[in-house]
């Protein structure tokens, strides 16, 4: 991992933390670069096709979003990207293939692939939502694909703005759950 | 879906909605050593003499010595859900290190004489069956904390999760129990703390993937 990219990825998490949105998504589409790069050269060298490379990013990506508490600011930010995506490419690369022992290289070898314009995931994590309980699925909804704010859609289900965050927090983890088994079983 | 948009999605929600995994394990340890404490007054109880206890140092040894274990599963289960972080094998080194130096103490201080009554003690049986049941509480409030964490090897997880609650449910019982000797602590707690870390270490397994 080269110092800038640390430095900058520090910079960026630090913001996302105190609410800054543009931060996060620049964030959030770096690292997806990377992710995309390893998910291709971990597909390659198990002779899968890379078309699954997608999915087990946005895989991966959610699993960032939803652990991303478990990342302390007096920690580099590599080695905990790493932790969390080597944990979640092998086990969904091993679900794919059904290989056990698959190499993955280094996070700091991955050379980025950016996306391209036919890279597209099977799975829709949004859509799914739908199968949530009400309450849930009306939050996800509001803030993922309707952009309201966090705030406002409190105010409208008269919760607390934490208590929002908090569920949905718990719906996207179920999501999560759901997502990696349906896209796997997709192919 | 494309990738962008789930991008789009994800930093509309940019700050964390949980606290931090220290603050979390921290919070569950606290709700569970309450229960755990409950638990041992309702039960066994805490022993009768208790306030000539404290002032016998052999009392205060022990209980040092099962929180110093109780602490090196604080600092590997901490660690243990945080990715990218090498867990500390530094302070369980210094508790094993500290029993082995009390047991030399006592051999020395007191000799021979009275060494199988001191590593037996009044109520073995009872210490090893009474730790894992003072465990439960913490062990059941880790896991449901670390569940929300990211243990990328949920087995050792799971053991540093079972050496922390196993050191919290040894503090409780060794309120009640009588055998202050270190002898009986490196024998008979430790075996009932180290059947709450295999306990742990077989539920991480189960549990605590993701």
């Amino acid at each position: 991992m080269r110092q800038d990219r640390e430095a900058e990825w520090k910079r960026l998490l630090l913001a996302a933390r105190a609410g800054d949105e543009g931060a996060y998504r620049v964030f959030l589409s770096d690292v997806s670069n990377y992710l995309r790069g390893w998910a291709q050269g971990g597909l390659r060298r198990a002779g899968r096709s890379t078309a699954e490379a997608e999915d087990i990013v946005q895989e991966t990506l959610i699993a960032i979003h939803t652990r991303r508490h478990t990342w302390d600011p007096d920690q580099p930010v590599g080695p905990w990207l790493h932790g969390v995506g080597r944990h979640k490419l092998i086990d969904s690369l091993r679900r794919r293939t059904g290989h056990d022992h698959l190499s993955v290289e280094a996070f700091a070898e991955v050379i980025p692939a950016p996306a391209a314009a036919s890279d597209l995931a099977e799975g829709d994590i949004l859509n799914m939502a739908d199968s949530l309980p009400e309450r849930q699925a009306s939050i996800v909804r509001s803030i993922f694909v309707d952009g309201r704010k966090t705030a406002e859609v409190a105010a409208t289900l008269s919760m607390s703005e934490g208590a929002v965050r908090v569920a949905l927090h718990r719906a996207l983890k179920s999501l999560a759950a759901r997502f990696g088994k349906d896209s796997s079983h997709a192919h | 879906m494309r990738t962008d948009q789930l991008i789009d999605a994800l930093s509309r929600d940019p700050a964390p909605a949980l606290p931090a995994m220290n603050a979390l394990i921290a919070r569950a340890l606290a709700v569970g050593g309450l229960i755990s404490l409950g638990l041992m007054l309702a039960t066994v109880g805490v022993r009768r003499e208790m306030a000539a206890a404290t002032m016998q140092g052999w009392f205060v040894l022990k209980l040092a010595l099962v929180a110093l274990i109780a602490l090196a599963g604080w600092k590997l289960a901490s660690r243990a859900g945080k990715p990218g972080r090498s867990l500390q094998f530094g302070v369980l080194a210094a508790a094993v290190a500290a029993i082995a130096l009390a047991c030399f103490t006592d051999l020395w201080m007191l000799g021979t004489p009275g060494v199988g009554r001191r590593i037996i003690g009044d109520n073995a049986l009872l210490c090893i069956v009474t730790i894992p049941f003072l465990s439960i509480a913490p062990l059941v409030a880790g896991f449901i904390a670390m569940r929300d964490g990211a243990p990328t090897r949920p087995t050792q997880a799971g053991a540093a999760l079972g050496l922390l609650a196993g050191g919290i449910g040894g503090v409780m019982y060794g309120l009640h129990c009588t055998d202050d000797s270190p002898l009986f602590v490196a024998i008979w707690y430790v075996a009932g703390i180290g059947l709450v870390t295999l306990a742990g270490a077989a539920a991480g397994r189960r549990w605590l993937s993701w």
